[in-house]
């Protein structure tokens, strides 16, 4: 941890709000950016960020220096979201239960296509398709895919923020990149159907 | 490795987490299977097309919005504290007023019961009353220290164990007052003049290392520290070795004097200079200026919360930019003056005196 860092947060411990803000400065825009993508809007993630900080300003006494202290405040931010996702979703299943769509049931952890990889390579992997698909992703492998792919954080840095084994995190990884691949092949068949 | 072992691992290779010998086998499967190699490519694209997602930039009044619940928070968690106070002097002034009406009661003062329950009655609904002009203010945002009862609680928090019943004097009248003057005399008195206290010694003495031992004990007993030291030892073919050591310690300024003292008997004094540099205009005028950049932050919050115009908003902001660096460049000066001011520095060299001499 730089030394500068652990100053202000010596500083934020006796109440300085100044030195609170320039501490949380650099975390701000990262911080929002997952809110967002686990929120989907730009009034809850900015709501919900804020929650966050302030939850870290309260709590910053209890700060043990063992850990990174980004990943500390990355873990409220994360818990945060969470937190707010599982209190706004009356039905939340567990990872393990079927989702309900008007075609049936889809087991969550979604077996290959029928439509395999050749086919899908063809088409055009657009933006707001991979953007889609990442919405669609339960909130558990999503968190993973925002932590892992849109901000580049270490196997090691995501089992301090999730507070899990790195095995987990590897499972999970792996899983919510497998569903996000189905998620986008079944995208995709759609659009062709829509398309033709 | 097998294409079941091979579709699992295919994160574990994107992402690094193989040794040389998995990558082998991984890297040898993707030459031999065809399907398994579109499989990798495939999500070696996704997890590229995620990559490129474009991070978000804040929203305009994020930083303010921001700042202003985090200034709530710290303006509850004052307020927090104050109302304990509040509440605790009520509640002992109604104690006292009790007892008072015990005693009136015991010693058979003309009051009789009914005005002695109107008395009680009063000063209840006086207290009352202060309560919920308090909560009002609590309302409104904004807690005016109108009295200087409620200065003195913040300042000296730590006198809370002196107020008990018993430092309180019982009078008939003016219980509440004396109460009150009492606070008040405890309140801070006069502004000290800031200095920072400085002193040079050179000293000769026969055992350096005995003395710099002892130098080591004292500055730790008187809450201070060792901040440098520098060694100079030569020697000659039939001369005993001569030493010298300049040792710079800081020490509480409370303390100046007196470790001067000690200093100057561990051996004969040679040179002595001290210097008692006033720095309070300095201080002072830092910590007005201060004041004023907090009070300007304020006024500018303000206006661009009523700002609707997105290029006044704008400038507003560069504006705020520039006076928080301006604050932290301030308050940074301010805490190296008081890191100098409390703690004092004291130079000395140490010369010793080999016994041929």
């Amino acid at each position: 941890m730089l030394d500068r860092e652990q100053k202000l947060i010596r500083k934020c411990m006796n109440g300085n709000l100044n030195a609170f803000d320039e501490l949380i400065e650099k975390y701000q825009k990262t911080a929002y950016n997952i809110a967002l993508r686990m929120l989907k809007n730009p009034e809850d993630a900015m709501d919900i960020s804020q929650e966050a900080f302030i939850k870290v300003y309260k709590s910053i006494k209890t700060f043990n220096f063992e850990s990174a202290f980004s990943t500390w405040l990355y873990r409220i931010v994360t818990n945060t979201c969470l937190d707010f996702l599982r209190k706004k979703n009356t039905n939340v299943y567990s990872i393990d239960n079927p989702i309900q769509t008007d075609d049936g049931e889809i087991e969550r952890d979604i077996p290959d296509s029928s439509d395999g990889p050749e086919a899908a390579l063809e088409k055009k992997l657009t933006r707001e398709l991979v953007n889609n698909a990442i919405s669609k992703l339960d909130e558990n492998h999503r968190i993973v895919i925002i932590l892992r792919d849109i901000q580049g954080f270490s196997y090691e840095e995501i089992s301090n923020i999730l507070d899990c084994s790195i095995g987990t995190v590897k499972s999970r990884i792996n899983r919510a990149r497998n569903n996000l691949k189905e998620i986008i092949i079944k995208e995709m068949e759609l659009n062709k159907k829509v398309n033709v | 490795m097998n294409c079941v072992e091979f579709i699992n691992n295919i994160s574990l290779y994107i992402d690094g987490y193989m040794n040389e010998e998995e990558k082998k086998k991984f890297e040898l499967h993707i030459s031999e299977c065809n399907s398994c190699r579109q499989e990798y490519e495939f999500m070696l694209n996704i997890i590229k097309e995620v990559k490129e997602q474009k991070q978000v930039e804040l929203p305009d009044n994020y930083r303010f919005e921001l700042r202003r619940k985090l200034k709530e928070v710290a303006k509850e968690e004052k307020r927090e504290k104050k109302v304990n106070w509040r509440v605790l002097s009520s509640v002992a002034a109604g104690l006292v007023i009790m007892l008072i009406s015990f005693s009136m009661l015991s010693s058979k003062l003309p009051f009789n019961k009914s005005e002695e329950n109107i008395l009680l009655k009063s000063t209840e609904s006086k207290q009352e009353q202060e309560i919920t002009a308090f909560d009002a203010n609590m309302v409104n945002g904004e807690i005016e220290d109108s009295s200087p009862q409620i200065d003195t609680f913040e300042n000296k928090t730590e006198k809370e164990d002196e107020m008990t019943m018993a430092s309180i004097p019982m009078e008939e009248d003016g219980l509440v007052k004396s109460f009150g003057s009492d606070m008040a005399s405890r309140s801070n008195l006069g502004y000290g003049r800031k200095s920072i206290k400085e002193a040079y010694l050179s000293i000769e003495l026969k055992k350096i290392d005995a003395a710099e031992e002892q130098i080591t004990k004292y500055v730790e007993e008187n809450g201070g520290y060792i901040e440098s030291l520098n060694r100079q030892s030569y020697g000659n073919d039939d001369k005993v070795e001569t030493k010298s050591l300049i040792i710079k310690i800081r020490i509480p300024a409370d303390k100046f004097d007196k470790s001067l003292e000690f200093l100057k008997q561990l051996g004969t004094i040679i040179e002595e200079e001290s210097y008692y540099n006033d720095v309070t205009d300095e201080y002072l005028s830092i910590e007005a200026n201060l004041k004023n950049l907090y009070e300007k932050e304020e006024l500018l919050l303000d206006i661009l919360n009523k700002t609707e115009n997105e290029e006044d908003k704008s400038l507003i902001e560069e504006e705020l930019k520039d006076v928080k660096k301006k604050i932290t460049s301030e308050a940074t000066t301010i805490e190296e003056y008081e890191e100098s001011i409390n703690l004092s520095t004291i130079n000395t060299e140490l010369n010793e005196i080999n016994e041929d001499d």
